[in-house]
Parts: structure tokens; sequence; C-alpha cells
């Protein structure tokens, strides 16, 4: 079983590489490179989306959650809908801001939308920058612990291989070539999600045995480890706090939209005429892999609860522990889904961190590189962060669990006031925008001390929700007071897409 | 449906992501499932926006029956959450626990079947063909009444550039 997953471990790679290589002949110009702009249908977004936004954390972490405290987390995934949710809200308006200019990057809609504001650009761009590389090294660990444990080899050897492939694929290719390996990761995903719903129902029998055996287990014990089951483990809310119930249910959710694997491939999309495509692909094969990461909590809970495991030494088990039981095929899948779930959200971040780096940053400090300097400095970058980000990932896990407080919260509070509000408000004004993304930095980093100095906010409310509420009604009621690049001072031409 | 004004829609947002965390903190938190399934409503009624009009169809489906149907989802989960908390129900649905049953099939499945068929069944609501070729035809106008515009400067620009140039000459020659 080993040497199967190892050589479609290398199968992936090698196919990666190679779909890199076809793509770097239309990686032609910033535009391509950087953003992918206006290049791709409906089904390559769809499958990049959806395997760009679901993370190792997604396939490894949730059906652990599932698993240590039944369905709380489980809201966490549970957001296909999220994704027409998305395109309706911005999908139109998103696309359209590349009609008005050259759009490579984020950082290009923020100079259409408010004037080349240097400000907002600079802030947003920096705590973007900051969640991209948190989200990078917990992947970079996730994986190559992952892969490690099972070969038999070093971390950093796993690292090198996996992400080393990764950087050159990227640095070949850029974000065209990231696009349609994502959408090749995607497909993958979903395959194998769909296959291991089938061998888990024909394990288990179906949710009415799973609910059986959990109301019947009670305390079970083995191995050195204890279990308590609970109905609680089996109804809506799960077992933790009512606050942390409302903040995985509405802030993934809407949140969704503020993910730049959301954002950016929203201007990629060839013609908008066929976003509903989109809104399909994504949706239908994010629900097949969510489905997948709940029942494998609901599982890893059944196995447990009929004695045929003993329970598990930590919740990230629940996975592995499941495909362990069901057998060859079931591990390979989870592997395999793993695998392409850490890939594809490690490419999309890489290229959008070496994007920031290269194009937004220079020009928000007034420096305007020519394009051919902008690449050059991006592939550099790449390798650079790639570097970096195996090194940090492998060798320090304190500094990789103090970024890993930074993500989707992050994300969602630093793009919400700038590009939701922005584009779906007249009135949203260039000053209120930095102050949401002025808060939004300086929230996350004061959030990030009384983290670690063991803070709890009242109720367990998650700090991130915190957040995310005052960057938006910051930027909101700024914007009352303020009107540089809103009401009167709007351009006219983003006037149009805010209409449109 | 005219919404012109967002302003009254983009400040009770504003409060409502003061007031939930606030619930949230203080133990109230059943109430804000309520207002987050308001929230995203609203947010997609603004997304839906075409010149300060909403298509009546598409407010009604997808817009509001997604809103019925989670707060639907939320009743019904809260109810058989409830009386289930220490003890195990005597009955499941399709074998899920009742109150987990709800919202499995109306928030998470529900959810996305609602907003899947709204987007592809009335697209043409949401974006009509038509109104993106307007949109692309207007934003050339703009560019070309900018461009000419800035034709306009320049050559202002450069007639003033020569008329200095041309009053220096004579001065030169005067002084000469």
């Amino acid at each position: 079983m080993k040497i199967l997953i190892m050589l479609f471990a290398v199968c992936m790679i090698v196919a990666s590489l190679l779909i890199g290589w076809f793509a770097q002949r239309r990686a032609k110009g910033v535009q391509a490179f950087f953003g992918g702009t206006a290049l791709f249908g409906p089904m390559v977004i769809g499958l990049s989306s959806m395997s760009a936004i679901l993370s190792v954390f997604a396939v490894v972490g949730i059906p652990g959650q599932v698993y240590a405290s039944g369905n709380t987390m489980g809201f966490w995934i549970m957001g296909a809908g999220a994704f027409c949710m998305s395109y309706i809200i911005l999908g139109k308006k998103m696309r359209a801001m590349a009609e008005l200019g050259p759009v490579a990057t984020l950082g290009d809609v923020i100079d259409l939308r408010f004037g080349k504001s240097r400000y907002i650009k600079l802030v947003t761009s920096l705590t973007l920058f900051i969640g991209c590389i948190a989200y990078l090294t917990s992947q970079i660990k996730g994986v190559s612990e992952m892969f490690a444990h099972l070969m038999g080899w070093s971390s950093m050897t796993i690292g090198i291989i996996v992400f080393g492939s990764l950087v050159t694929y990227m640095v070949i290719s850029g974000e065209v070539g990231g696009l349609l390996t994502q959408a090749f990761q995607g497909m993958i995903m979903a395959v194998a999600a769909v296959i291991l719903l089938f061998s888990l129902y024909r394990v288990t029998g179906g949710m009415s045995e799973v609910t059986a055996a959990v109301i019947r287990a009670g305390v079970v014990s083995g191995g050195g480890y204890t279990k308590e089951m609970s109905p609680m483990l089996l109804n809506a809310w799960g077992a933790l706090p009512g606050a942390v119930v409302l903040t995985y249910l509405f802030i993934p959710y809407l949140g969704l939209l503020g993910q730049p694997a959301m954002l950016t491939r929203m201007y990629s999309l060839k013609n908008p005429l066929e976003m509903q495509k989109l809104a399909l692909w994504s949706g239908v094969t994010h629900f097949c892999v969510s489905a997948f990461c709940i029942f494998m909590g609901y599982g890893a809970l059944y196995v447990v609860a009929k004695g045929l495991i003993p329970p598990l030494s930590g919740p990230d088990r629940a996975v592995f522990a499941v495909a362990d039981y069901i057998g060859p095929y079931a591990q390979f899948s989870v592997y395999a889904i793993t695998l392409a779930a850490a890939m594809s959200s490690s490419s999309m971040f890489l290229s959008l961190a070496a994007g920031i780096v290269a194009r937004d940053i220079p020009n928000a400090l007034g420096y305007n590189l020519p394009p051919a300097v902008q690449i050059r400095i991006s592939r550099f970058t790449m390798c650079l962060i790639g570097l970096l980000s195996i090194y940090i990932g492998i060798n320090s896990s304190q500094l990789v669990a103090v970024l890993g407080t930074f993500g989707y919260g992050t994300f969602m509070a630093a793009t919400f006031p700038v590009f939701v509000i922005g584009l779906l408000w007249d009135h949203c004004s260039s000053e209120a925008a930095l102050s949401g993304a002025v808060t939004a930095l300086t929230m996350t980093c004061i959030c990030l001390v009384l983290n670690q100095l063991q803070f709890s906010w009242p109720g367990s409310l998650p700090w991130y929700t915190v957040t995310v509420s005052a960057s938006i009604a910051v930027t909101i009621f700024v914007s009352l007071f303020t009107n540089g690049h809103a009401g009167p001072n709007l351009d006219k031409k983003i006037r149009c897409v805010i209409d449109l | 449906m005219n919404i012109k004004d967002t302003t009254l829609i983009h400040v009770f947002i504003g409060l409502c992501f003061i007031i939930i965390p606030i619930l949230c903190m203080t133990g109230y938190w059943p109430p804000c499932v309520y207002l987050a399934a308001l929230v995203i409503t609203l947010y997609m009624l603004l997304g839906s926006r075409h010149n300060g009009r909403v298509d009546p169809v598409f407010f009604c489906f997808p817009l509001c029956t997604f809103f019925l149907l989670w707060v639907v989802a939320f009743i019904c989960a809260q109810r058989n959450a409830l009386p289930f908390t220490y003890y195990s129900p005597e009955n499941t649905l399709l074998g899920f626990h009742p109150s987990f049953f709800w919202i499995a099939l109306l928030f998470w499945f529900g959810g996305l079947l609602i907003l899947s068929i709204g987007i592809v069944k009335f697209h043409d609501r949401w974006l009509p063909p038509e109104a993106w070729e307007a949109f692309k035809k207007r934003i050339a106008e703009l560019n070309d009444e900018a461009a000419a515009h800035d034709e306009k400067l320049n050559s202002e620009a450069a007639a003033y550039d020569a008329a200095l140039n041309g009053e220096a000459v004579e001065h030169h020659e005067e002084d000469t």
C-alpha cells in the first residue's frame, strides 16, 4: 500500500509539473502570469476555487473535530451553497472590474476602486501576505509530517520533494499553471471523496447504524485512551459553546466571499455570462468533499463506538483511522485527497504572496516596475518564499502554531471592507476602506498577542468574529462621515460596476 | 423592486455586526443565527441589484426562499436539540439525530440546492446578457471620452507651451 500511495503521489506531482509546463505558453504578460485574468471557463475555475479553498485543515482537521465535539465544527464546511452566494453577491461586479483596466492582482482592483490609494493597497496587501505565509507553512507542515510518518523518510525530504515540485511548476507558469493544476487536483479530491463516501456507507450501513452505535456506546476505553459518547455529538449544534456554533455557521459561509481563492477566480472567468456554471461546478464538488469530511468524522465515532478500533490518540487521527479500517483503497483515497488539498491551497497562496511582493507592495510604495521585471521578481520570490516556508513549516512548530491563528477570519477581515463593501456600496469611501483595513490588521495582531496570553473572549467567542465584525462595522460607519472616492466623488466607471 | 439608495441596508448590516458578537458574548446566541441568515440574504439582495432595481422573481426565488429555508432549518434544529441535550432521541429521521437532520437537509443541502437552481434558472435576471453588453459599451464610451479629454488637455498644453515659447522668442528678439 505504501508503494501504491507513493506511486500515486509521484504521478500527481509529475502530472502537475506537466500541466505547469503546458500552461507556460499561456502565461504571457502580467495579467495572465499573476491573475490568469479572463482566461478560463467555468469548469477549470470552479474546480480550482473549490480545491484552493479546501486545505489540509478541512480534509484532516474537520473529521477530527466532528469526532471530538460533534457537528459544531461541521458547520465550518457545510458551505457548498456559499459558492453560489458569493457569485450572486460579487461575481459580476468583480468580473466587471477586469473590463475597466488591467487587473492582474487584487491590488489592481483596489487601485481601480479607490483611485490608486497607496495606503489601502499597502495595508490590505500586508495582511493578505501574512495570511498567505500562515496558510503555506501550515499546509507544508501537515503534509510533510503525514507522508514522513507513512514513508519513514524525514519531513524535510518530503517537504522538498512535494513542495519543491510545486514551486517549480508555479515558477514556470505562474497563476495560469496554478489554476490548471488546482482544477486537476480538485477533480481528484471530488472523485476520491465520492469513492470514500460509498465505501463508508458500505462499512457502516448508513447514519441509522452510526446514530444507534453512538447512542448505545457510553464511555469507550482501549489502547490507553477513553472516549465519552453522548447525544450531544449527534445533534445539530455539537458539544461546543453556542458562540462557537454561531461563528462556525456564519463566518465561514459569508467569509468564503472574502477568500482570495474566490475573489481572484471571479476575474479569471472568461465569460461572465457563464457564472452560473461556475457556481454549479464549485458548489457540487465542494458538497462532495464536505460530505466526505463530515461523514468521515461520524465514521470515526462509529468504529470507536462499536469497539472496532480503540479510541483515537488525537482527533487528527480520525480520517486515517477510518481509512485504515475500511481498507487499502480508502487509505489510498485519503492520502490522495490530502495531498491534492495541500498542493492546491499552497499553490494559490504561493502565487498570491509572490504577486503581492512583486507587484502590489512596490506599486503601493511608489515604484512602477516594468512587467518583465515584475515577473522576474515574482519567480524569484516564489522560490524564496517556497524554500523559507518549507524550512519554517518543518523546523519551527511554535512559529507555525502562532501563524496558524491567522487564516480564514484574517482574510475575511482584510478583504471585506475593500472588495465587498467597496464594490456593493457607492458611499464606501477610501477613508472608510482604509480604516477597515487598518482595523483588521491591528485587531488581528492584538488578538494574536491576547491568544498567546491565553486570553479567552466572553462566551468562548472565537477572536476572529470580533476582528471581522469590527472591520466591517468601522468601514460602514466611517463611510457615513467621509466621501473620498464615494458618493459624488465616485468615478463614473466604478458607478457603472456598482450599478451592474 | 427599486432600491436606489442602499445606505440604510448597509447601516443595518453594520449594526448586526455589532449586535451579533455582543449577544454571543453575553450568551444569547440563538437569535444570532437568524440575524446571520438575514445579513447573508441582504448581501445577496445588494449583489443582485441592477441599476438600483432587484428583479422581483429573483427576489422571491432564490433570495427569500433561501432565507425562509434557513429560518425553518434553525427552528427545527433548535426544537429538536434542546429536549435531547442529555438524552438520546427515541426516533431518528432517516437515521440522523432529529436536530442534525434539519440542518443537513435544509441548511446544507437545501441552501446549495435553492441557490444553485436560482442562479442557473434565473441567471438572465441576475445578469441579463444585454446588461453586460451595455456595460461594456458604456465603459468603452467613457474610455473614449477620457481619451478625448486627455487629447484636448494635451493639445491645450501644447498650444500654451507654443505660446510661451513664441513670447520668449519675441522677448529674446526685442532684447537683442
